[in-house]
C-alpha cells in the first residue's frame, strides 16, 4: 500500500469514527496507530501506544492551560463578571440596545480573565439575561448577543485555543496573545455596533434602560478595579517580562482566587466546584491533544500535507483564492465539529499550505480562531448556543440561532478585515516583539 | 446492577478528579513561589520545572477517566437521533468496545513502559524524583477509563436504555 492511499484510508476511518460519535481524541489515537502500524512497524505503534499518553501530559509548557482555566473558574465565581457588567452597563445601558451593548462590552472584559468562550457566555448569561428581561429586550438580540459575546472569550488573551495552536505549530504563545488584541477588540466593536444597527432597525428589540449618572459611573468603574488589576498584572507581567506565560497564569489563578475569597463568594463547595470544571476542561484538552500526537506522525509517514503543499504551491491560481477557499471550509466545518478538534486535526495538513502561500501562521491563526468563533454559534452544533439555551430554557433554539444570525455576519465582517489588512493582528507583536 | 455500578465509579472517578485539582492548586502555589523566591528572596527554586512536568501527569490522569464516566470527551454528535435508536446499539456497542481495546493496549502498553522505566530506575534530570510513579498513574487511568469504555459498551446493549447524549 503507498503512504498516500494509506493516509487517504486513514482520512475516511477518521471520518466514520467521527460520524458513529467516537471521542475525537480516541478516533485520532485509533487511526493514528493502525496507521504507524501499517506504515511503519506494529512495534512502533505499540511503542507510541505505551509512552506517548506520559510523554505527552508530562509537558512543562502546556501547564499554562490548566492555570488559565482555572482562573477563569476563580474569575466566574468571584462575581467579577457582574462587576464588568454593572459598569458596562452604567456607561451604555440607557441607549437603545445598551443591555446588549453592555454585554458584549463586559463579555470582552471578562475574556481577558477567561479563555474558554463556554466560561463567558454562562457567567455573563447569568447576569445580563434577567436585566434584558426586565427591559423587555427581544429574546433573539438578548440571547444572540451573549452567545456572540461569549466567542471573543477565545480570540481575546488569554485564549486556550491561542496556546494550543501556539503548541500545535511551535508559535510564541506571547506573539499569538499580542496579536490577538486588536482583533478582539475590532470584534468587540463590530459587535456593538450590529446590537445598535439591529436597535435601530427593530426600535422595540431593545428599549433603552436607566440613565445612570456620572458620578454612579465613576464608582461601577472602581468596582471592576479588581478586574482591570488582574489583567494587568497578567497581559501586562508577560509583557513586561515579569513573569513567563505559565506563571501569569499562576499568579492569575491566585488573584482570582484571593479576590474570590475576600468577596465571601468561594465557599468550599464553589473551590471543589471550580477545581473540578477546570480538571474537565484540562482533561478535555489534553485527550485530544494527546490523539493528535498519534495521529501527527501517521500524517507525515503518508506524505500528504508536504505533497498538498507542494501541489497547491505549483498550481496557478492566487494565493488569496485558495485562503479564500481554506476559510469556507473552515466555516463549514465549524457548524458541526467542535472547534478545538478542528484545529487539532486539520492545522497539521492547513499549516504547511498556508506557509507554502507566503503567509504568516501567527496571522492565520488568529483568523481561524474568528473562524472556529462563527463554529461555535453555528447551527447545528453551535456549543455557545446550548450555553445560552440553558441560561434561557424558555428562548427556543430556533430564536436563538436568529438573534445570532446577525453576529455571525459581523464576524465574517471581521475575517475579510483581517484578511484585507493583516496588521490589525501583526502590528502588535510586529512592533512590540520586532518581526 | 450496571447502573449501581456505574454510581460507584463515578464517585470513586469524581474523588480522583478532586485530588487531581488539589495537585492542580498545589503547582499554582508552586509556581507563585518560584517567582517570590526570584524575586523576594534572591535565590531562584531549580526543581519546578521538573515538578511542574510531573505533576501535570498527574493532573491529566486523575481527570482522563471522571471527564470519560461524564461524557465530557469531545465528539461530535450531529447523526445522534440516528444512532440513538434502538436498531443502533449494536453499532455503539461496536464503536465503546473498539475503543475499549485501543485505550486497553494504551494502558498494558503503558504499564509496560512505567515496568521498564521502574527497571533501570529513571529519575528526572534535576531533583532526581523518580518517574516510574507517574508513569504508573497514567497507565491506571488508562486502564480506568478502558473500564468507562467497557460499561457503556455494556449499556449499549441494553434494548431499553436509551443512550445518554454526549456531553459536548
Amino acid at each position: 500500500m503507498t503512504p498516500e492511499l494509506a493516509g487517504l484510508l486513514g482520512f475516511l476511518a477518521l471520518f466514520v469514527l467521527l460520524a458513529v460519535r467516537m471521542p475525537i481524541g480516541l478516533a485520532m489515537m485509533t487511526v493514528g496507530a493502525a496507521g504507524i502500524a501499517v506504515l511503519n512497524s506494529p512495534n512502533a505503534a505499540l511503542n507510541n501506544l505505551g509512552s506517548f499518553a506520559f510523554s505527552y501530559s508530562a509537558v512543562f509548557t502546556l501547564s499554562v492551560i490548566p492555570l488559565f482555566v482555572l482562573m477563569g473558574a476563580f474569575a466566574s465565581v468571584s462575581g467579577m463578571g457582574a462587576g464588568m457588567y454593572r459598569t458596562a452597563y452604567s456607561f451604555v445601558g440607557h441607549r437603545r440596545g445598551g443591555l446588549a451593548a453592555a454585554t458584549i462590552i463586559a463579555c470582552a472584559g471578562f475574556a481577558a480573565l477567561s479563555g474558554s468562550s463556554i466560561a463567558a457566555a454562562a457567567t455573563m448569561g447569568k447576569v445580563s439575561l434577567p436585566e434584558m428581561d426586565r427591559y423587555n429586550y427581544s429574546p433573539r438580540l438578548a440571547t444572540g448577543s451573549i452567545a456572540a459575546g461569549g466567542t471573543l472569550g477565545i480570540l481575546i488573551p488569554p485564549s486556550t485555543v491561542l496556546i494550543v495552536y501556539a503548541l500545535l505549530t511551535e508559535q510564541s504563545v506571547g506573539r499569538l496573545f499580542l496579536a490577538g488584541f486588536l482583533p478582539g477588540l475590532l470584534l468587540t466593536v463590530l459587535f456593538v455596533a450590529t446590537v445598535f444597527i439591529v436597535a435601530i432597525m427593530d426600535p422595540n428589540a431593545g428599549p433603552p434602560g436607566e440613565r445612570v449618572p456620572m458620578g454612579e459611573r465613576i464608582k461601577t468603574l472602581f468596582g471592576s478595579g479588581a478586574l482591570i488589576f488582574v489583567v494587568l498584572i497578567v497581559i501586562g507581567g508577560i509583557y513586561a517580562g515579569v513573569f513567563t506565560v505559565t506563571e501569569a497564569a499562576a499568579v492569575g489563578a491566585g488573584l482570582t482566587s484571593l479576590h474570590a475569597l475576600w468577596s465571601r463568594r468561594l465557599t468550599i463547595k464553589k473551590f471543589f466546584d471550580a477545581l473540578l470544571d477546570t480538571i474537565k476542561t484540562t482533561a478535555m484538552v489534553f485527550f485530544i491533544l494527546i490523539g493528535a500526537h498519534f495521529f501527527a506522525p501517521f500524517l507525515a509517514l503518508t506524505r500528504i500535507p508536504v505533497n498538498l503543499a507542494d501541489w497547491i504551491g505549483d498550481l496557478a491560481i492566487p494565493a488569496i483564492a485558495i485562503l479564500m477557499v481554506i476559510i469556507l471550509v473552515y466555516i463549514i466545518l465549524g457548524t458541526f465539529m467542535e472547534g478545538f478538534a478542528m484545529m487539532v486535526l486539520t492545522v497539521p495538513i492547513v499549516l504547511p499550505i498556508i506557509m507554502t502561500l507566503g503567509y504568516d501562521p501567527i496571522w492565520f491563526g488568529i483568523i481561524m480562531v474568528v473562524v472556529l468563533e462563527m463554529g461555535l454559534i453555528s447551527p447545528p452544533v453551535g456549543l455557545n448556543v446550548f450555553v445560552v439555551k440553558g441560561v434561557a430554557p424558555k428562548v427556543p433554539l430556533g430564536e436563538i440561532f436568529w438573534g445570532i444570525l446577525p453576529f455571525w455576519l459581523a464576524m465574517g465582517v471581521c475575517v475579510t478585515l483581517l484578511v484585507a489588512f493583516p496588521e490589525i493582528a501583526l502590528f502588535l507583536p510586529n512592533t512590540m516583539l520586532g518581526r | 446492577m450496571l447502573d449501581a455500578f456505574e454510581r460507584r465509579l463515578d464517585q470513586v472517578l469524581r474523588l480522583l478528579a478532586h485530588a487531581g485539582g488539589l495537585v492542580l492548586a498545589g503547582l499554582a502555589v508552586l509556581v507563585i513561589y518560584e517567582i517570590c523566591a526570584r524575586y523576594f528572596f534572591g535565590r531562584p527554586f531549580r526543581g519546578g520545572f521538573e515538578m511542574t512536568e510531573l505533576a501535570m501527569s498527574v493532573i491529566v490522569a486523575c481527570g482522563l477517566p471522571y471527564t470519560a464516566i461524564q461524557r465530557g470527551h469531545v465528539s461530535v454528535d450531529i447523526f445522534s437521533k440516528f444512532l440513538d435508536r434502538p436498531s443502533m446499539r449494536w453499532l455503539n456497542f461496536g464503536i465503546h468496545a473498539l475503543g475499549a481495546i485501543v485505550l486497553g493496549t494504551l494502558a498494558y502498553q503503558s504499564f509496560g513502559y512505567a515496568m521498564k522505566s521502574y527497571g533501570y530506575g529513571d529519575v528526572s534530570n534535576m531533583m532526581r524524583i523518580p518517574k516510574p510513579p507517574f508513569q504508573f498513574a497514567v497507565a491506571i487511568s488508562a486502564g480506568l477509563f478502558t473500564i468507562v469504555l467497557i460499561l457503556d459498551a455494556l449499556k449499549a446493549l441494553r434494548p431499553t436504555t436509551e443512550i445518554r447524549e454526549d456531553a459536548q
